[in-house]
This record gives structure tokens, C-alpha cells and sequence, in this order.
């Protein structure tokens, strides 16, 4: 798995380059955003365009990831596919994280704080 | 590690009747228990039914469903283990799939499946959100007549997932 990380004036996108978050690769998910916000303030976009699949281990994980941010970079989602929507919608953490459809709506000028 | 699979002939000649499930169509899968092999499972569980017809959803549970399941006996039962014994079983309906895991980890603790109670996320401050407990609340949200049994082989799940056609 890799995160590609873009840096913009408004926020920082990690696009997430794998098929699938789930069990098998949730710690690594885990380090691999910890190590790509390592720098940086601000809001951090998760670009889950790639992702086709999360299951439950790669909920907690995109969780776990939120948690270790903190209040002053708050976690946000853009481009989820249908399955993983349907994840958010069915555990209710469509209504903890906040989702926009795209990453280019995330950056728009109304969506920054 | 490679994952096997058999596909079952329909026993006797001729015609089965109009009501006899169709045996040709079950699938079954055996392979050692570690998390790479429950993808490689999933994938061809999803390759077999990419030509059923399935609606799309219907497709997606099985997919969730099972990979909650198989990696929880990976995860929990098989929590020390590298050799452990997995399978999956369907057997394809025409209104429902009949699901079997059987694994030869340790028990479920106290001998009871957890329950399917959503875990609570909405108006939790952030650092006390859950990072677990999603799995078997979207198993019981998504399966029905779900199913666990302790016996000296091993633990047996069974469940049943709706399917819906295109």
C-alpha cells in the first residue's frame, strides 16, 4: 500500500493507493498515514478513490488514524466508493466524519474553514 | 499456500426435481488461515458470483459478510496459530446462500457469538470513538439465521445471506 501525500494551501490529501483497506493491511494503513502526517498542519483529506473495499479492521483503522491526529487536523473523507460507503452509512460514521463526494469539492474555497 | 476448490457434481441421472437446490453450484473452499489467504478467498468468491446475475448489493454483503467472519476466526481464533484449518462452504439457493465456516481455532469466549449491537459513534468526542466492535454488528446486520457452534472439531458458523437478482 502507498499514500501519495499533496500538499495544498488548504489542506493536506493523502490519496490512498489500494484496492482494498481491511484486515490485512489496517497497522499498515495505520503507519503509513501516521508517517505521511508527520508534517504539516491543518486539515488532512483521506482520498479513498482507489479504495474499493474496508471492511471493520479498516474502519478502525481510518478511526484509530482520526484519533491520532487530534483536534487541530481533523480527518476528512472525499471520493468514497459505493461499498465503502455503504461501511459509513451502516455503522453511522457517515454522521462522525465529514464526506465530500470529491477530493476537488473537499479543497473548494466553501469547504475550508 | 494455495486455496482449494471443489466444485460439486450433481449426484444420480436425469433431471433433478424443479425443487432441489441446485448442487452443481456449490462452492467450497479450504486453505490455512492467515488474513492474505481470506483476500485470495474473497476474490474468487466474488469471481463466482460476478456471473450469477446478483444485484450489485447483494454481492457487496457477501463480500463483507464473509470477510468479517474469516477474519475474525484468523484474528481471534487463530490468534496464535499459522497452520490453522479454515473453510467456507456455499450453497447457492434461489432466493438465499447457505453459508458454513468451520475453523479448528479456540472457542468463541464463553462459547457465545458477541452480539450485533451497533457500537455507539455519533455524539462521541473523537478520542473516545470505538476502533472495534464494527465487525459483528455488520455480520448480524447483513446475515440472517446466524449460527454458532462449539464441537471438538472445532467452531462451526452458519448463516444465511438474501440474494436478490438483477
Amino acid at each position: 500500500m502507498e499514500i501519495i501525500v499533496k500538499a495544498f494551501e488548504s489542506a493536506t490529501v493523502l490519496d490512498v493507493q489500494a484496492p482494498r483497506i481491511d484486515a490485512a493491511v489496517a497497522i499498515q494503513f495505520k503507519d503509513k498515514v501516521r508517517a505521511a502526517v508527520s508534517e504539516g498542519t491543518g486539515r488532512v483529506i483521506l482520498d479513498l478513490s482507489q479504495v474499493e473495499f474496508l471492511d471493520s479492521s479498516g474502519l478502525g483503522a481510518v478511526v484509530a488514524a482520526m484519533k491520532q491526529l487530534g483536534k487541530e487536523r481533523p480527518l476528512e473523507l472525499a471520493a468514497l466508493s459505493p461499498k465503502v460507503d455503504k461501511v459509513m452509512k451502516l455503522t453511522c460514521m457517515d454522521r462522525v466524519f465529514t464526506i465530500h463526494e470529491t477530493v476537488a469539492a473537499a479543497l473548494a474555497p466553501e469547504n475550508v474553514a | 499456500m494455495t486455496v482449494s476448490q471443489s466444485t460439486h457434481n450433481s449426484p444420480g441421472l436425469g433431471p433433478l426435481p424443479a425443487v432441489a437446490r441446485d448442487r452443481a453450484a456449490d462452492l467450497h473452499f479450504a486453505f490455512v488461515g492467515n488474513l492474505q489467504q481470506v483476500r485470495v478467498t474473497l476474490d474468487a468468491i466474488d469471481a463466482e458470483m460476478a456471473g450469477r446475475n446478483l444485484c450489485p448489493d447483494v454481492r457487496d454483503n457477501i463480500q463483507l459478510v464473509l470477510a468479517e467472519v474469516l477474519n475474525n476466526v484468523v484474528e481471534h481464533a487463530f490468534r496464535d496459530r499459522a497452520d490453522g484449518a479454515l473453510s467456507v462452504t456455499i450453497e447457492i439457493g434461489r432466493d438465499v446462500l447457505h453459508c458454513v465456516v468451520l475453523d479448528d481455532g479456540a472457542p468463541m469466549p464463553g462459547l457465545e457469538m458477541p452480539n450485533g449491537e451497533r457500537p455507539e459513534v455519533v455524539g462521541i468526542a473523537v478520542e473516545d470513538l470505538p476502533e472495534g466492535g464494527f465487525g459483528w454488528f455488520l455480520i448480524h446486520r447483513l446475515s440472517e439465521a446466524l449460527h454458532y457452534e462449539r464441537s471438538e472439531a472445532g467452531n462451526r458458523f452458519t448463516f444465511r445471506l438474501p440474494v436478490a437478482r438483477n
